[in-house]
């Protein structure tokens, strides 16, 4: 796909940009230019300087010096200046309005009008024209909040499309993507380079910058590391670049994880909310991972063993002596089951409340109501677990909205140290999360499992799943369908099997 | 990859505490109308500082208090019980009616029940049946009233009784009993929020109740519990009131339910959950308490003083939606 498409003229010229928040550079004199049909990567860690310089491509943030021109022309401060001239952004978590259908969220703002009333005919065929435009179907009398996140993105593409955009900003498109929407995405932004836009590409997922952009930007510590052609670079060249060093990807580690006694045994597992008779075993010490598409029940399968969501059917054993399911979380924990559930901010975290607040949350179901609680004493009694997470000591008292993704799910990971799990099970931990974070969060994972905690874990980069895991699962509308060991195993085995089709 | 957007860059320690200085400020700004009131009142009416003056004053916010204490557990855990008002009305009838046939003890005992009950099956209500909090508490809130005025023939019940009117009459040195009762219970429910799990849990299950009830925490029972304790205060409260005026009706005032929600929200409770103080409350009483007390000694015109506290709610609320965009900026810079 990369290298397929000529560049035209340039589209995009971000010239000599410096940015200073007070004491810090956030970005230094940073220039690039992306030409007409050119879909560009940017890479970094976090922190690298992607998201200020995506604010100052979109008039968000004002440069302290340099200028950002579209065809030539240079830009005025302000978001509605640089979207007037054409540059469009569409974030991970698409804007749109849920309660209106796919059509009136293209026209959102926009809307055509006949007479005193909204020309609904000209919308429908506007809207039919531009999924033809992109070769999608997407129905556009569906309302938003029913369609899938990858549907909603391509609303967003749609609108900026529809309004002429030349420049296209995706801003980490693919990381909440299951595979075939993402597979869809890369289709619709070549069509899109095709036809004559420019289109830098935001990820962590550097596999995907590889594959779908024609140069890649790398950003480190706010400065310009390289733009290079992205056929000639490789995943390693691109880790290289942006942590300045290499970094040695942890050897797998069955090896030096003894595996014990089978801690949980699940048997015939079904729930209203899709798990369908689901067997599983794990044991002391191993990691489990379960693969499939969003949607396939991976996360379902993991939140009823915590109790929190109904089960129909199933058995559940601990230490090979059957106990009663879980109708709680806090039965479950009680049992010594533990979930860090995805979204860490939805399902997670108590934005609000101090990282103090939020690990200590995980220990209110085993105390008295009106028993007392003191920061001080907490902060002492987390002290040591914080640090053993890697946490930056000295934020603890500040809302946990505050902190970085990786910073966030070390505070979860806190919690559930805390409390000696017996059974972990992580749902996506390091989602959205740069890549040392992932290794440390990784290396943590390893942890817990060689001192004897039994460890399932859904994790939707196949790479890193079978990194981190010492088994694989397959699942597929809710059924387990195949095992792999991890050092046996594939990408494509696993995407083969989680794809087919049932017979 | 979210909130790397919203954090580019390490922030600089300078800034950061400067942003976090002025969250302060804001934050506090209400302590410091407070200040200014009071100066103002002190400086302008020779009666208004006075021991006596201030001692009845929380005799005759006691009610409005303790609905207030209430209203604030509730707000905090992101719930909301309109009903208040009523339940309180209701009560007050109940405790002078029970009173003038069986006794203090018993009065007390009976109000008391029945502000539980309403409680009870509210949360119900609310929590296991899923209705809005607003909706399932508005309709309770028109039963009582009913029920109320069916009983009573929309007349109220007299009691004339030395120990019924004890808390409402009796003073410890100036201090009226009632007025002890605010300031006992606004310690009590200040530490109980702060410092025990119930009340840290309040505040977990208002910022986010799914990430409660995935750690664990017994969301239901715990906000069930809140709406009891909201029908309690309103008990309570009746029966300060039935005390104080020898009398329950149902035709009192039920703006008593906004006065309470006025405290709570001058006070810098936010009405989105999860934020909010029990000091903040007792703050947006007294400001409220001293507002009203020096528009009369000044002879204000009461017209004049609904416009004021109008402005202030507005202002708070203004302060609020600040503060939300500042708390953002903390988390950018």
């Amino acid at each position: 796909m990369s290298g397929a498409t000529e560049s035209g003229a340039t589209a995009l010229e971000v010239s000599g940009c410096s940015k200073t928040f007070p004491g810090v550079r956030a970005l230094t004199d940073v220039s690039i230019a992306v030409g007409a049909g050119e879909v560009r990567g940017l890479v970094g860690q976090n922190g690298a300087g992607k998201s200020t310089l995506i604010k100052v491509i979109s008039g968000a943030e004002h440069a302290d010096s340099g200028t950002v021109s579209v065809n030539g022309q240079l830009l005025a401060p302000g978001v509605a200046a640089h979207r007037d001239a054409g540059i469009a952004v569409i974030y991970q978590d698409p804007g749109v309005v849920p309660a209106l259908s796919a059509c009136e969220n293209v026209f959102l703002g926009d809307l055509p009008t006949r007479g005193p009333f909204v020309d609904r005919g000209h919308m429908r065929a506007r809207f039919e024209e531009l999924c033809r435009e992109l070769q999608v179907s997407i129905d556009p009398s569906a309302r938003a909040a029913s369609l899938s996140l990858g549907d909603r993105q391509l609303i967003e593409i749609m609108r900026a499309i529809r309004s002429a955009s030349t420049v296209l900003i995706l801003d980490e498109p693919t990381s909440a993507l299951p595979e075939e929407e993402r597979v869809r995405l890369f289709e619709v932004i070549t069509r899109l380079s095709g036809a004559g836009v420019a289109v830098v590409f935001i990820s962590h997922d550097l596999d995907d910058v590889l594959d779908i952009c024609d140069t890649v930007t790398v950003l480190r510590d706010g400065g310009l590391v390289c733009t290079k052609a992205a056929s000639s670079m490789t995943r390693d060249d691109l880790v290289t670049a942006m942590t300045g060093q290499t970094i040695e990807s942890a050897p797998r580690s069955v090896t030096d994880r003894s595996i014990g006694a089978e801690v949980l045994q699940i048997t015939d597992l079904t729930t209203r909310s899709g798990a369908d008779q689901v067997d599983l075993r794990v044991r002391a010490g191993e990691i489990v991972g379960l693969a499939g598409l969003l949607g396939s029940g991976r996360s379902e399968i993991l939140r009823a063993i915590a109790g929190a969501d109904r089960v129909q059917s199933g058995r559940i054993s601990l230490l090979g002596e059957q106990v009663a399911w879980p109708r709680s979380v806090r039965e479950a924990k009680s049992l010594g089951i533990h979930l860090v559930a995805e979204d860490r901010r939805r399902f997670g975290l108590v934005g609000g409340e101090s990282t103090t607040m939020n690990v200590a949350l995980g220990g209110f179901d085993r105390r008295r109501w009106f028993g007392h609680v003191s920061r001080s004493a907490e902060m002492r009694s987390q002290h040591e677990v914080l640090q053993h997470v890697g946490y930056p000591m000295g934020r603890e008292s500040q809302p946990v909205r505050n902190l970085s993704g990786g910073n966030q799910q070390k505070v979860l990971l806190a919690r559930l140290l805390a409390l000696r799990p017996r059974v972990v099970l992580l749902d996506e931990p390091t989602a959205g999360i740069d890549v040392q974070a992932t290794a440390q969060i990784l290396d943590l994972v390893r942890g817990l499992a060689s001192e004897g905690a039994a460890v399932i874990v859904v994790i939707s980069d196949l790479q890193e799943l079978i990194h981190a895991c010492d088994r694989i699962n397959v699942v597929r509308s809710g059924r387990i369908v195949g095992q792999f060991a991890s050092d046996a195993v594939t990408e494509s085995d696993i995407l083969h099997l989680a794809f087919a089709q049932p017979a | 990859m979210t909130t790397e957007r919203l954090a580019p860059t390490q922030p600089t320690s300078g800034k950061r505490s400067a942003v976090r200085a002025t969250t302060w400020l804001l934050d506090h700004a209400v302590v410091a109308l407070l200040v200014l009131i009071v100066l103002a009142l002190a400086v302008l009416s020779p009666s208004f500082f006075t021991g006596a003056n201030l001692a009845n004053l929380t005799g005759q916010w006691a009610a409005v208090g303790v609905l207030a204490i209430a209203a604030t557990y509730l707000i905090i855990a992101g719930g909301f019980d309109l009903s208040m008002g009523a339940t309180f009305a209701f009560c007050a009838v109940v405790a002078a009616g029970v009173g003038t046939q069986y006794g203090t003890i018993p009065a007390y005992g009976a109000a008391i029940a029945v502000g539980c009950v309403v409680g009870l099956v509210n949360g119900l209500i609310v929590r296991l049946g899923g209705i809005n909090p607003f909706v399932a508490t508005l309709g309770t809130s028109f039963i009582i009233t009913g029920i109320g005025f069916a009983i009573t023939n929309a007349q109220p019940f007299y009691i004339y009784d030395g120990s019924f009117q004890w808390l409402g009459s009796g003073r410890l040195w100036t201090i009226p009993y009632s007025g002890v009762l605010l300031l006992a219970l606004l310690v009590i429910a200040g530490l109980v929020l702060s410092k025990t799990v119930f009340g840290r849990s309040l505040y977990a299950i208002g910022g986010n109740e799914e990430a409660s009830r995935l750690a664990g925490l017994r969301v239901d029972r715990t906000l069930i519990t809140t709406y009891m304790i909201s029908g309690l205060a309103a008990a309570v409260a009746g029966i300060i009131s039935a005390s104080q005026l020898g009398a329950g009706q149902m035709t009192t005032d039920i703006s008593i339910l906004f006065d309470a929600l006025t405290v709570v929200i001058i006070g810098g409770t936010s009405l989105s959950g999860g934020v909010g103080a029990i000091w903040r409350t007792g703050i947006g009483l007294a400001i409220l308490a001293c507002l009203g007390n020096g528009f009369t000694q000044l002879n204000l015109s009461s017209h004049l003083q609904d416009i004021i506290t109008g402005l202030i709610v507005l202002a708070a609320l203004g302060l609020d939606r600040l503060l939300t965009t500042y708390r953002k900026r903390g988390m950018e810079v």
